[in-house]
């Protein structure tokens, strides 16, 4: 069965062939959900209100592709998710704790000057994903959808309700503050070159 | 040595120039000052290696199936869960509020009664003070009920019933271990005062007791209160209180401040852990 008659059927209260839709994309819409919040907890929130409000106005989808029609419906939840983090700025100990230590998981310098280990690798990637919590929302949206998701400046353009210029210089400046986070908290550079010459 | 707005207008350019969004001139720009100044070729160099990790970074799965059930539950339209959340602010501040009143009414009751002469100090307070863990929460739900059945009680009538409820309690609570009895001295009893809040005098009240202990005058305009503390009651019945208080309102304002810094704790906290 192909996506179109699935979503077909859908329309008409076929909760079957939607939840084959979900279980299409559930992974991706998560993993966008996931790199932006950089939360289990929040990134599972967003994917469930995600796929209940596709179900309830997919009369509103007008055809194009579907999975871009998700992931847009996820990243304005994760907006709204952060926004309201921003007016209650207490959060909760839970989070607090795990920034703290994320931040002093990579603050050890790795004595290990072998070669790249899967540790080391993962260490790599969850600073990565701290310092996206760092950055301003629009810059870190953008620079996920970019550079996780591979989103076309004009793809991110529609998404985020703006233009290719703002896409631009949003993802110039995030990726500047990125990489200015990752050099302040240790010797990562050489790991990002390692990786790049691996060609991962 | 290039000027400095050339390394500025380079690095602006990077992010641009990976993704191949940059004009011709802008390119070539960028390819002649990296080719003689280190600095921006290093910062290129590190601006497409973090690009390349981000590409490189792993899909996460989903940790569980996002399939929709057949019937969806309420709560996964998380409806519930944000109105609780919009009392948050108001509960909280005004849990904040009861605190900083309860502090300063007590404070000034202590003030009050230190300086006042013992003759305001009715016998049974102190007693009721000692037995504050276990009377607390039978008072408080005395006075919920009490405040549920009545619409306007005159302070004096509210106060003089608080006294006699604590006494009572601090009673009922000591009488079980100290044989010495309170001197009975014609006084209302708990139970009878209780109905008697909702309309009569409380001197009227007083008067109309009967040897056994039952309101008489006020049973005509009793109101539908039931106490909620049977057992409390029962046993103020049978040790009669001490309850020759005079009125004493900061005492009740006390309690009712106590009770309702107590019940919007607790609701604050709930919907703190409900929020999480
Ligand atoms: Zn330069």
């Amino acid at each position: 069965m192909d996506e179109n008659a699935l979503i077909q059927s859908a329309r008409k209260g076929d909760l079957n062939a939607f939840n084959t839709l979900v279980l299409a994309y559930q992974h991706q819409v998560y993993n966008l959900a996931y790199r932006i919040m950089a939360e289990q907890a929040a990134a599972e929130d967003a994917t469930q209100d995600t796929f209940i409000s596709a179900y309830k106005n997919l009369k509103s989808f007008r055809g194009g592709s579907f999975k871009s029609w998700l992931l847009r419906i996820v990243t304005n939840a994760c907006y709204d998710d952060l926004r309201r983090r921003k007016r209650r700025p207490a959060t909760s100990l839970d989070e607090m704790m795990g920034d703290q230590e994320g931040d002093m998981e990579f603050d050890v310098p790795s004595a290990d000057d072998g070669p790249e280990t899967v540790m080391q690798r993962r260490e790599m990637i969850d600073l990565i994903q701290t310092g996206i919590t760092t950055l301003p929302d629009d810059q870190r949206i953008t620079l996920v959808l970019s550079d996780v998701q591979s989103m076309s400046y004009e793809e991110i353009a529609e998404m985020t309700h703006t233009n290719v210029g703002t896409v631009k210089s949003r993802l110039s400046r995030g990726r500047a503050r990125l990489r200015e986070y990752l050099q302040a908290h240790g010797e990562l550079l050489p790991d990002l070159y390692r990786l790049e010459s691996n060609g991962a | 040595m290039k000027p400095i707005n050339d390394h500025l207008q380079a690095e602006e350019l990077f992010s641009a120039y990976i993704d191949n969004r940059v004009t011709a001139d802008e390119k070539s720009f960028v390819e002649r000052h990296t080719a003689v100044c280190a600095d921006c070729h290093a910062r290129l160099q590190a601006a497409r290696s973090l690009v390349a990790a981000l590409r490189a970074m792993p899909v996460v799965k989903a940790p569980r199936s996002f399939v929709l059930p057949r019937k969806m539950p309420r709560e996964m339209a998380r409806q519930p869960q944000r109105s609780i959340l919009a009392w948050y602010p108001a509960l909280r501040l005004a849990t904040a509020l009861a605190v900083v009143a309860f502090v300063l009414v007590f404070a000034g009751d202590l003030f009050a009664s230190s300086y006042g002469s013992s003759m305001n100090m009715p016998p049974a307070v102190p007693q009721a003070a000692l037995m504050a863990p276990t009377a607390i929460p039978a008072m408080i739900t005395k006075e919920v009920a009490v405040a549920q059945a009545t619409n306007a009680p005159t302070p004096t009538v509210v106060a003089k019933l608080m006294d006699q409820t604590q006494s009572a309690d601090a009673t009922s609570a000591a009488g079980a271990q100290l044989s010495a009895p309170q001197p009975a001295s014609a006084l209302p009893t708990a139970t009878s005062m209780l109905p008697a809040a909702g309309a009569a005098p409380a001197s009227s009240a007083a008067r109309s007791i009967t040897s056994t202990g039952e309101v008489t005058g006020a049973r005509a305009s009793a109101p539908q209160a039931t106490p909620t503390t049977e057992p409390a009651s029962d046993a103020a019945t049978a040790a009669p209180a001490n309850g020759a208080a005079p009125i004493d309102p900061l005492r009740l304002i006390e309690i009712v401040l106590g009770g309702l810094v107590i019940i919007l704790g607790v609701a604050t906290l709930i919907v703190r852990q409900r929020a999480a």
